[in-house]
């Protein structure tokens, strides 16, 4: 298992295109911008060395029985799965960001069990390239960067039916030595600092839209990938100190649109190539499983935003107020809502045929619905209690200014017990932490309200439901609703 | 010098800090104690101190006398974490 150390420098040994207003970012690590999410990343890796969290961190390969860091791993029993979600509040709680690491975790198993599925089926070898490939990953412990979402153009038709033919990822060729691929994947998190990105289709396909059903693995420095890094809130103030309000860690992952021009893939790291028929299955578990995390990495966040808002509470000396300590329980309510859904995901999972175990489809969408509502409440709450301030506070420059930060330093006190450079610097991490960038990740990140939505109804029972009120009605059982 | 085998459970969410709790009780007996990593050396008691009751940590396969602490219990007895470390001595003592 690699320390994070370790991780950092295996990144320098790529030559990972990264672009960013025009210029290539050179070298990746240490640039201000990107140096933040890789900060983050590594704490995975130095998780599984430490004896205090190891236990979460590290678990047991089920190919090769040696340890192994637990995001390369194949989730065995129902107790993986709540190890995962405990892991990931863990990792959130230390750094108060996204980790990146989980995108590529939930991938790996994702396309194990449809591997294996499609092998069953079609008489294909796909789960054994799968398990070759992931003896790689867990031998090497690299990042893998999972990339599903495609650009989409018009959201109104399928992927072949779009006027430009590029908005899904596609085979563009197919020779004896593998696939050429074309295209492009969008809002990839953690993509510029992992070694590698598995590639999946974004979802459920027809018979025309075969040449768009891949999935494959691909170094992320392979020829023909260009990775154009996307903007954040106050990204600029990376290259600040306190102003950047996370100051080791930044804000979500660190996302970038991955332009794919003709990338060539040899045939043992192809894992679906036309069978467009598992699109749909292959999308619904890699969005169950990443829906399941976010009770666990949001909780944690939460738990750090829940902190500083009391902290900020006795700063501004209000923390005494019952309407302040009202809206911290309500605050820990929600949080340990939203962490109770990911443990109920992960407990009522099962196995799959392949063997691994898969979280429950309805209540993992429960998880990601829920978490798109009240992460939202929760820094709202935050920012109810802060003050406005959080957003009208002066530059962290003047403040170190001999003429002006005097004046910062007097008028924006708080209680006197602590000086102003507390209450700014904790200003500063909620307004990095439940603004912007963040809550929209929120939002969107792991699929948009409405395809859980979609997700509630099909896995609902509903007629089930209405079943059980026709019985009690006295209806007859003839004359049941279809 | 008598081995005690050390194992954490991940502290995603500890109601006690149980590195503190190590810490200081390694400091307390050093003089006749060995403190080892779970993992690597034979030892004759086995520690696991988990953050809170939940007790997710995962134990080693071990035949000998077992301490599991798990937030404000010992063996499953309640104890306030600042009286923890006394008692965990105490215990340790009995065992020797």
């Amino acid at each position: 298992m690699k320390t994070g150390q370790e991780y950092i420098e295996s990144l320098k040994d790529l030559k990972t295109e990264v672009y960013f207003e025009t210029a290539k970012i050179e070298p990746l690590v240490g640039h201000p911008l990107l140096q933040p999410h890789i900060n983050a990343a590594a704490v995975t890796y130095d998780f599984a060395h430490d004896p205090l969290y190891e236990d979460l961190a590290t678990t047991t390969s089920h190919l090769t029985g040696k340890k192994i860091n637990r995001f390369t791993h194949i989730h065995q029993n129902k107790d993986d799965l709540v190890k995962k979600v405990k892991l990931l509040r863990l990792i959130a709680q230390q750094t108060g960001s996204c980790f990146q690491r989980c995108v590529g975790f939930d991938a790996l198993n994702a396309v194990y069990s449809t591997t294996f599925d499609m092998d069953q089926k079609l008489g294909t070898d796909y789960h054994k390239r799968l398990v070759d490939y992931l003896l790689y990953v867990q031998e090497n412990d690299l990042m893998i960067a999972g990339a599903m979402t495609d650009p989409k153009g018009d959201r109104g038709l399928g992927p072949s039916e779009q006027a430009d033919p590029d908005l899904f990822v596609r085979i563009v060729e197919k020779n004896d030595k593998g696939i050429i691929i074309r295209g492009a994947k969008a809002h990839m998190t953690g993509m510029v600092n992992s070694h590698e990105m598995l590639i999946m289709p974004t979802g459920a396909m027809k018979d025309a839209d075969k040449d768009y059903a891949v999935a494959c693995a691909i170094p992320v420095d392979a020829p023909g990938i260009i990775h154009i890094f996307g903007r954040q809130t106050n990204d600029k103030r990376k290259f600040d100190e306190m102003d950047q309000g996370n100051t080791k860690y930044g804000i979500v992952g660190g996302e970038c649109l991955t332009v794919l021009e003709d990338v060539f893939v040899p045939w043992n790291r192809v894992f679906m190539c036309g069978e467009y028929e598992f699109a749909g299955s292959l999308v619904e578990r890699f969005a169950t499983l990443h829906r399941q995390n976010y009770g666990g990495c949001k909780a944690g966040v939460s738990d750090v935003v829940t902190g500083a808002t009391a902290a900020i509470a006795e700063y501004n000396g209000a923390a005494k107020a019952s309407h302040i300590k009202d809206k911290l329980v309500e605050m820990i309510h929600l949080t340990e809502t939203l962490y109770c859904c990911s443990i109920a995901c992960s407990q009522e999972g099962g196995k799959l045929a392949s063997g691994a175990y898969y979280p429950n489809a309805l209540l993992g969408n429960v998880v990601k619905q829920n978490v798109t509502r009240y992460i939202y409440e929760i820094d709202r709450i935050c920012q109810d209690i802060a003050g406005g301030f959080i957003a009208t506070l002066p530059s962290e420059k003047d403040f170190n200014d001999e003429k002006l930060g005097g004046y910062i330093k007097k008028y924006f006190a708080g209680k006197a017990d602590y000086p102003t450079e507390h209450r700014y610097r904790m200003a500063r991490l909620i307004e990095n932490m439940t603004g912007g960038t963040a809550l929209v990740e929120s939002m969107h990140g792991a699929g948009s309200p409405q395809a859980q939505r979609i997700m509630l109804l099909r896995s609902g029972n509903l007629l089930h439901k209405v079943k059980l009120a026709q019985k009690l009605a006295g209806i007859t059982t003839d004359n049941l609703v279809k | 010098m008598i081995k005690i085998g050390v194992k954490f459970c991940g502290n995603c969410n500890p109601d006690i800090d149980t590195k503190k709790l190590f810490l200081n009780l390694r400091n307390g007996l050093k003089e006749s104690i060995e403190f080892v990593y779970w993992e690597q050396d034979a030892y004759e008691i086995l520690l696991v101190l988990n953050g809170c009751n939940v007790a997710c940590a995962e134990h080693p396969i071990f035949m000998g006398t077992s301490i599991i602490i798990a937030g404000e219990t010992l063996d499953y007895v309640s104890i306030i974490e600042e009286d923890l470390l006394l008692e965990i001595e105490r215990k340790i003592e009995k065992l020797k």
